[in-house]
């Protein structure tokens, strides 16, 4: 299972760290959602046991800004997510198919309803579900956001759209184990095994999108290697 | 208190702890266990957070790092820890914190997750 964490200088943890505390805490793999770190990847890696994924994500205020970042950051990172909160990112970011992971979808005015849902399933998108604004805030903010979370599983499972978990951490204090994930997961209504899914789905991700990079790797379903006919 | 006769007594399990926290972080164990109340309060609810009845046996904290062992009654482990994963100050200082393992006694909580 991997968590998805914002490593210094955006969040308050460096990528090290976070990767020292996931192999702690179980995890087989961080992935590093970058907006302006740049760690050392291939030291971060070797320094710790687990899997270290090079992703990015993509802040922006508006789809046309957002356009533009998707398209010049894709060649160069594993990983590629849009951070939504408006109707209009949200629509821009289940429209792309190079975009991997809508994060946050339902943070601040933000909205998703059956017609996102299904063009995210259509385009492989997918669909992030917060936990940190459940592990991190109390009273009507918490409310809001176990209510969106509640909206957000519903049009997901209905329109069987690919999902992800994560917490969002900004610190290795923050990080929580994923037996933790699952039991708060529980608490507030989603199935034990979606929220596993959800944990691991980030490394399923990490590993197509790699496989995809390869040499090898033509187009789906055609390879380059040996001609054995 | 009145003693209860055996098959009456309420059955616990205890949940070694593990603590982390900012190098100047200082942590005491009333602060710890007001944050674990407040936080099985708002997440389970009154009668969930009865349930559970998390209290905190055995608390250290030094340097930044630290544990506790945290009683349970039987059969709540999993609001327990949901709960627990909740508490991210203590004291209006962020922690990071983790349930290391379950144990039936406080003496084999300590024995086989503790450091103390």
């Amino acid at each position: 299972m991997y968590e998805a964490v914002h490593a210094h200088p955006d969040g308050a943890a460096t990528a090290a760290r976070f990767a020292e505390t996931a192999a702690r805490r179980g995890y087989d793999g961080v992935v590093i959602r970058a907006r302006d770190a740049a760690p050392d990847y291939p030291a971060v890696r070797e320094a710790s046991d687990i899997d270290v994924v090079d992703a990015v994500e993509v802040v922006a205020s508006a789809p046309e800004r957002a356009s533009g970042a998707v398209g010049g950051l894709r060649p160069d990172h594993t990983l590629l997510c849009v951070r939504g909160g408006t109707d209009r990112l949200n629509r821009f970011a289940v429209e792309q198919e190079r975009v991997d992971v809508l994060t946050r979808p339902m943070a601040r005015d933000g909205d998703v309803n059956h017609v996102l849902a299904n063009r995210a399933a259509e385009n492989g998108v997918r669909i992030e579900f917060d936990f940190g604004p459940v592990l991190r805030t109390t009273g009507g903010e918490r409310v809001r956001a176990l209510r969106d979370l509640r909206k957000l599983r519903e049009l997901v499972a209905d329109a069987d759209a690919p999902f992800v978990v994560s917490a969002n951490p900004a610190s290795h204090l923050e990080l929580r184990a994923p037996r933790e994930l699952v039991a708060v997961g529980e608490a507030v209504g989603f199935d034990p095994e979606t929220v596993r899914n959800g944990l691991r789905e980030w490394g399923e991700l990490a590993a197509r999108n790699r496989h995809r990079r390869s040499d090898s790797f033509v187009e789906p379903g055609g390879e380059r290697g040996r001609y054995d006919g | 208190m009145k003693h209860l006769p055996k098959h009456l007594q309420p059955r616990w399990r205890f949940l070694a702890v593990g603590l982390e926290a900012w190098p100047d972080a200082d942590v005491d164990r009333s602060d710890f266990q007001r944050a674990v109340w407040y936080a099985a309060g708002n997440l389970l609810g009154d009668p969930g957070s009865a349930d559970a009845d998390l209290r905190v046996l055995h608390f250290s904290f030094e340097d930044g790092a630290g544990e506790a062992v945290v009683r349970v009654r039987c059969g709540e482990v999993g609001p327990a820890r949901a709960a627990l994963a909740c508490v991210d100050e203590v004291a209006g200082q962020s922690v990071g914190l983790h349930v290391r393992g379950v144990s039936g006694t406080i003496r084999g909580c300590e024995e086989k997750h503790l450091r103390l």
